[in-house]
């Protein structure tokens, strides 16, 4: 196999489809369909690596990465010895700024009545009011700043058919001390109920799986699970939960061994340059948005593909926060 | 294939005691001690003042039962607040880390799960722990002295049922006792009688947890009260007991030396190792 040139450093330089560094979203893609996860991030063409995703902005993907930039900002004003309400506005002022769009000079507009520029606003400051005497502390790293938006990467000592090892890599919200315990909190956000039946379908669930074995293995968290950081964004109010998401040690190592199963499949879909669709998961989690692609012809797909959706790269190993 | 006649259960005693508050079930540890046992308590009632009591006077046991009780307290620290004495939410935490390491602030007895048939786990009370688990929860949501949430009770019952499962696995090699007080549930209009959990949904799973589940129960009052261990339903009796051995062991035994007797008699007839051959003398 000829090098190739490759933009994204998650993939092989001898093998250009196949992935070597696995974070929880390219691992769950794999899970779902191998098909969506090629489409989404594993396609190459004239020497690079990218993926497809619909043109159409997910509102929620925006709400939350924007929510977890406000608390991660606040986060950092906090650690830098801002008092609680200079912290506070000044995350304030972050999100506002962040959702303002100065080339168009109006704000972010969402079409959700549940998630838009508002509610996002009101969320950031009832969260921090809720949580104003937080008992769980923000751990704070050697280097003075705050564990939060933490990346991790981890070797697997587990070779590819190139020879290269896996890695398994991703971010970890927030570290934090609860009653001299170091805990793994994770920030969600969503509409519904936060209820019971909300933090059942997290167990089991690939993301907390990896970062419970990560927070292990990793920073040394020894606790078995992790806490869901859970907000209700709903119309005319912001509700916060947090629950805690048990894994074992069993747990885990199961995980971990069929974790191992589906990169190696990955391995050798890549060396066939192959990567068959799960057509029992089309119409779940809301609908594959590969959908209309797969229904079609394989002639055609490429053309629909080009026309309908965008290009994007996924590189888990580009950092997003501190390390 | 494992010899069903090797059975763990043959020389580890897993049990849940069951009593009314100041039933007894604290002082029916003392004749585990006195027959050999290293009995080790998490004591979250702070209720042993009673144990102490009974080995200064008097008493059925031998003289050196003491130096096989090691015990560590743990209490909600309580901190005022806005008016209101708030707990400090460190039960919980205290207790889970004890498992890996039970210090009794004096000697390190290490992980429960290199303990021996000869190491006794107490948890006195599962009732207090519960309560611990709950403030752990409220504040981990920053809602320490509030009303809990369903969902609050929801994650007790869960961490508390991880934690029943945690000693109940063949894991942990040493005997464990939890002790609960009783908790009486409506059900169909029927009043039901349960070892005490956190809120309503988990005393009716307690048993499931133990093969052996016992009761101390107090008749008469003043000079005349008298303390009986049971083993197996009888009228009069609000909660449902089992125990491992129905053929072995008796229907009730007394409170002051009922669990060593209990324990010896669910040891029947368990193989001792054999004797090695003595070689004959020569002529």
């Amino acid at each position: 196999m000829t090098e190739a040139l490759v933009a994204n450093q998650s993939f092989s330089r001898k093998l250009p489809s196949l992935q070597l560094a696995w974070d929880s979203t390219s691992l769950g893609l794999l899970k779902t369909c191998a098909r969506k996860y090629q489409l989404s991030m594993a396609m190459f063409e004239e020497g690079q690596i990218f993926g497809y995703s619909t043109r159409a902005e997910s509102v929620h993907l925006t709400f939350g990465i924007l929510y977890h930039g406000a608390l991660e900002h606040f986060d950092h004003e906090k650690c830098r010895g801002q008092s609680y309400d200079e912290a506070l506005k000044s995350a304030v002022l972050w999100t506002a700024k962040m959702t303002w769009n100065s080339e168009l000079k109006r704000p972010w507009i969402s079409d959700n009545a549940n998630k838009n520029r508002f509610t996002l606003i009101r969320s950031i400051v009832w969260y921090c009011e809720q949580f104003r005497d937080d008992p769980a502390k923000t751990i704070v790293l050697a280097n003075g700043k705050p564990a939060v938006e933490l990346s991790f990467k981890m070797g697997t000592q587990i070779s590819a058919s190139t020879g290269e090892e896996f890695v398994v890599c991703g971010h970890l919200d927030r570290l934090a001390g609860l009653n001299n315990q170091t805990l793994i909190f994770d920030r969600k956000t969503t509409q519904s109920t936060i209820s019971q039946e909300y933090f059942k379908k997290f167990t089991p669930h690939n993301q907390f799986s990896l970062y419970s074995f990560a927070g292990k293995v990793v920073y040394g968290v020894a606790l078995s699970g992790l806490i869901v950081d859970a907000a209700q964004i709903a119309v005319t109010f912001s509700r916060f939960e947090r629950g805690f998401v048990p894994r074992g040690d069993d747990q885990l190592e199961e995980w971990w061994k069929d974790t191992v199963y589906h990169i190696s499949q990955a391995d050798r879909f890549a060396q066939i340059n192959y990567w068959p669709m799960n057509d029992e998961s089309c119409d779940k989690y809301g609908g594959c948005p590969f959908r209309d692609i797969c229904s079609r012809s394989p002639k055609v797909r490429n053309q629909w593909l080009s026309a309908t959706m965008i290009r994007r790269v996924w590189d888990p190993l580009k950092n997003r926060g501190d390390i | 294939m494992p010899n069903i006649l090797d059975h763990p259960s043959s020389t580890i005693t897993k049990l849940g005691l069951v009593a009314d508050s100041g039933g007894g079930k604290s002082g029916s540890l003392l004749s585990l001690a006195s027959e050999g046992y290293n009995v080790r308590i998490i004591d979250c009632d702070n209720g042993l003042d009673c144990v102490a009591e009974i080995l200064r006077g008097p008493n059925p046991y031998k003289p050196d039962t003491y130096t096989r009780i090691a015990y560590k307290t743990i209490t909600e620290r309580r901190t005022p607040r806005n008016g209101k004495l708030l707990p400090g939410a460190n039960v919980w935490t205290d207790v889970s880390n004890m498992l890996d390491n039970f210090d009794d602030g004096k000697v390190k007895y290490g992980s429960i799960y290199r303990w021996t048939s000869q190491e006794i786990l107490v948890v006195d009370s599962f009732s207090f722990l519960a309560k611990g688990a709950l403030n752990w929860i409220l504040s981990m949501n920053g809602r320490l002295g509030q009303q809990p949430h369903q969902s609050d009770y929801f994650f007790a019952q869960g961490i508390l049922e991880d934690f029943l499962a945690a000693l109940f696995s063949d894991h942990v090699k040493c005997n464990v006792i939890v002790m609960f007080h009783i908790q009486t549930i409506r059900k169909d209009g029927i009043d039901h009688a349960y070892p005490e959990g956190c809120g309503s949904a988990l005393s009716p799973k307690i048993g499931r947890y133990f093969n052996n589940i016992l009761m101390v129960r107090s008749t008469g009052s003043g000079n005349t009260a008298k303390r009986t261990l049971h083993t197996k339903n009888c009228p009069g009796l609000s909660v449902e007991l089992k125990n491992s051995s129905p053929l072995t062991v008796k229907d009730s035994y007394p409170q002051d030396t009922g669990l060593a007797q209990y324990f010896a008699d669910l040891r029947k007839g368990v193989p001792k190792a054999p004797v090695p051959p003595v070689a004959e003398a020569r002529a």
